[in-house]
């Protein structure tokens, strides 16, 4: 236990202490802004991968390589599915096709790591926060809806490019893993596994 | 750069929303719903009484009971399916041992949107010109557009004439079918969904089927 403890006593000050010792470090904040295709992966709702979503997310360089801030983003993943028949409890059935959506939006605190500040800054980012998630079935001229909160952890690992050598925009490019806990047991949803990129202006 | 940023945002939160699916219904076909009652044993029903009339809701103020071709179209589909499955049709309705009652419904929602220039027809090439009227410049259309959205559906309800009838005693629904959605083009076109709904309520509903099971000599 002590030796882990020292650990990451050691990783926390050399993730703070990176570095310090160069001198320019330029501007401080960072926000990216732009439009995100995201893939559900290993879900039996819906599996389709689609751009329907937009992230935008922000930080501050508390060390010239690290940085905290906070993130927000939505997208929505939507699947067809053809005519079917559907057994139901009491011998009932349905039979129709549908759409099955969800909807997910997570917000939280992010810590940035980035390797330089010059024209490409690549990065390794940690996300934690909570994620909002709607997940609906549309048949025919019903929708049947529900909602649940989950716990929300994504790795990213992205670029940051600025050609402009006398302004502070440049272009984002990150790609990423999600995993909430969102839970319903009607809709077969246990946790929400996402892979996805983003593609914005850094500034 | 602020102005970009300001944009990018005002883009984001403009956007912030769930994409819904599109409202068209992908294949035009009814969805079909069917619910027997629990433990209900169909075996014990050989004869249905089916009226002559379908109940119509929507159309008009008032319900009314139509006997037009569309409506026989429909009886006519449901009793083939009762038959196939092994029941008898009779025409007296106190020795019938299932009455069957159709009921068809039409819903429609009106919407009234305010555009700032909703008749775009107005703009087409070719389009009236207001001078042929004489001094005039343009149009001036002074109400919103409205359109609107209907949805129709044939309920089936099958009730269970062998029990008593007494005071205080209620009816008892043995199998119930909803066939229903968006309200296509036409009248012939519904009636031609509908029938094939018909088919598919029967279909999905196997415990409905009281004919015997064929023996090999």
């Amino acid at each position: 236990m002590k030796k882990l403890t020292c650990l990451l006593v050691s990783l926390f000050a050399f993730l703070l202490l990176v570095n310090e010792a160069d001198a320019q470090m330029g501007k401080r904040s960072y926000i990216n802004i732009g439009w995100q295709f995201n893939a559900p992966i290993s879900n039996q709702f819906v599996d389709r991968a689609q751009g329907y979503g937009a992230y935008i997310q922000s930080g501050y360089y508390v060390t010239p390589m690290l940085a905290v801030g906070t993130f927000s983003s939505f997208g929505t993943n939507d699947e067809y599915y053809p005519k079917q028949t559907y057994q139901l409890e009491d011998g009932a059935a349905v039979t129709t096709d549908l759409y099955r959506s969800i909807f997910q939006t997570p917000f939280g605190v992010s810590v940035r790591m980035r390797a330089s500040w010059c024209e490409f800054q690549p990065y390794f980012e940690a996300k934690i926060g909570a994620e909002y998630s709607l997940q609906s079935v549309y048949m025919s001229t019903f929708i049947s809806r529900v909602s649940n909160w989950g716990f929300y952890v994504s790795p990213e690992i992205g670029l940051s490019y600025y050609p402009f050598h006398k302004d502070d925009v440049g272009f984002h490019f990150a790609a990423y893993y999600s995993y909430s806990t969102n839970h319903h047991d009607g809709f077969d949803i246990h946790g929400l596994n996402n892979l996805g990129f983003k593609l914005g202006i850094a500034f | 750069m602020k102005k970009i940023l300001y944009l990018m945002i005002g883009v984001l939160v403009a956007v912030a929303c769930q994409k819904e699916p599109s409202t068209l219904d992908p294949d035009n076909e009814y969805l079909v719903y069917t619910a027997p009652a629990k433990g209900m044993d169909f075996q014990k029903f050989k004869l249905f009484y089916l009226p002559d009339s379908l109940l119509v809701i929507g159309q008009g103020s008032q319900p009314y009971y139509s006997e037009s071709v569309n409506a026989q179209a429909l009886i006519q589909e449901f009793a083939d399916n009762m038959i196939h499955y092994g029941y008898l049709s009779t025409t007296n309705r106190a020795e019938a041992d299932l009455g069957v009652q159709l009921t068809y419904i039409v819903h429609t929602e009106r919407f009234v949107q305010y555009y700032e220039h909703p008749y775009w027809w107005i703009d087409y090439p070719g389009y009236w010109n207001p001078n042929f009227w004489g001094d005039w410049y343009g149009y001036y259309y002074p109400g919103p557009m409205t359109y609107t959205y209907s949805t129709n559906a044939l309920l089936a309800d099958m009730v269970d004439l062998t029990a008593n009838p007494g005071n205080g005693k209620a009816l008892n629904v043995v199998w119930a079918a909803y066939m229903g959605g968006p309200a296509g083009p036409s009248l012939y076109y519904d009636v031609r969904r509908m029938k094939e709904s018909i088919d598919q309520a029967f279909k999905q509903s196997t415990y409905l089927d009281v004919r015997q099971p064929q023996t090999i000599n």
